[in-house]
């Protein structure tokens, strides 16, 4: 046998745990090697020493965290990044989906106007103090918004329009209207059509030229 | 003097590797066989024996140097 085998065995030695057999063959190399006698010797030294400490208390579950820790260390990055993002899956993976469903939502929200509504009224209020040219809207009152944000619709189209925007403000709908300057006499005459209407203001067009109404329900 | 050899001790394992205390913990104050240590740290049944005595030596140098 060579030093690496016999290494191996020299606790077994020192701790009697070897057959008779193996013993004599451990101690045969040991009479004609002097590095392995040297470390049979301080590892004689050194088990005694062992009982003068102990290890921490270890958890039932020590091996298991062991195991993992290795397993950890072996791992590859991509292995460990794919643990990180859905281990364990019955967890990460819905709480995921959840994430990027209210993430999606929120843009959604945000595309349609839905969203800072407060924020743009912010702005409009900043806008008056700084004596920019603020819209003062023209407000039609109907007992269906719904219903009339359609025929506004569809009566913007008629004259060559377009709806800008749409946006909730209170219980309101506040809705900014492109229409060709030529159409827009005609447009606002027709506008008492659809219910009441106040007369338009001086300034009821924004900095971009777009008319602003507020449906207000009836 | 027990007091002393524990505090001896106790600074040698903190200077021992992981790997080494891991392995003089599980089958030294454990007890477990060489068989169940290489199950639990996943290496060959070989790797765990001659860790374990590399293990005890390098622990053993280390008292040395200190004392």
């Amino acid at each position: 046998m060579d030093c690496h085998e016999i290494e191996m065995q020299l606790y077994d030695l020192a701790t009697d745990r070897l057959t008779d057999e193996e013993r004599r063959s451990v101690e045969r190399h040991l009479d004609a090697c002097t590095v392995c006698t040297e470390k049979l010797a301080i590892i004689r030294e050194t088990l005694p020493l062992l009982e003068h400490w102990s290890p921490p208390e270890l958890p039932p579950d020590f091996a298991d965290q062991v195991i993992r820790g290795i397993k950890l260390r072996q791992d590859p990055w991509w292995r460990k990044v794919g643990q990180a993002l859905f281990s364990p899956w019955y967890i990460k993976i819905p709480l995921e989906g959840l994430a990027a469903t209210a993430v999606l939502l929120v843009f959604i929200a945000y595309q349609s106007g839905y969203l800072f509504i407060t924020d743009t009224t912010t702005r409009e209020i900043t806008v008056t103090v700084k004596g920019e040219d603020a819209p003062q809207p023209i407000v039609m009152e109907s007992p269906d918004l719904e219903d009339a944000r359609l025929k506004l619709t569809a009566m913007v189209k008629e004259h060559g329009g377009m709806v800008v925007r749409r946006q909730p403000v209170g219980s309101d709908l506040k809705m900014v209207l492109k229409i060709a300057q030529e159409n827009e006499t005609p447009f606002l005459q027709a506008l008492g059509r659809l219910g009441k209407t106040t007369a338009p203001p001086e300034h009821y067009k924004d900095s971009q030229g777009n008319i602003v109404i507020i449906l207000k329900k009836k | 003097m027990w007091e002393k050899r524990k505090i001896q001790m106790s600074k040698a394992m903190k200077k021992l590797s992981k790997e080494y205390k891991e392995i003089i913990v599980i089958i030294h104050y454990q007890g477990k066989s060489y068989k169940e240590a290489a199950r639990i740290l996943q290496i060959p049944l070989g790797t765990v024996k001659s860790r374990l005595n590399r293990a005890i030596v390098k622990l053993g140098k280390i008292l040395m140097e200190g004392s």
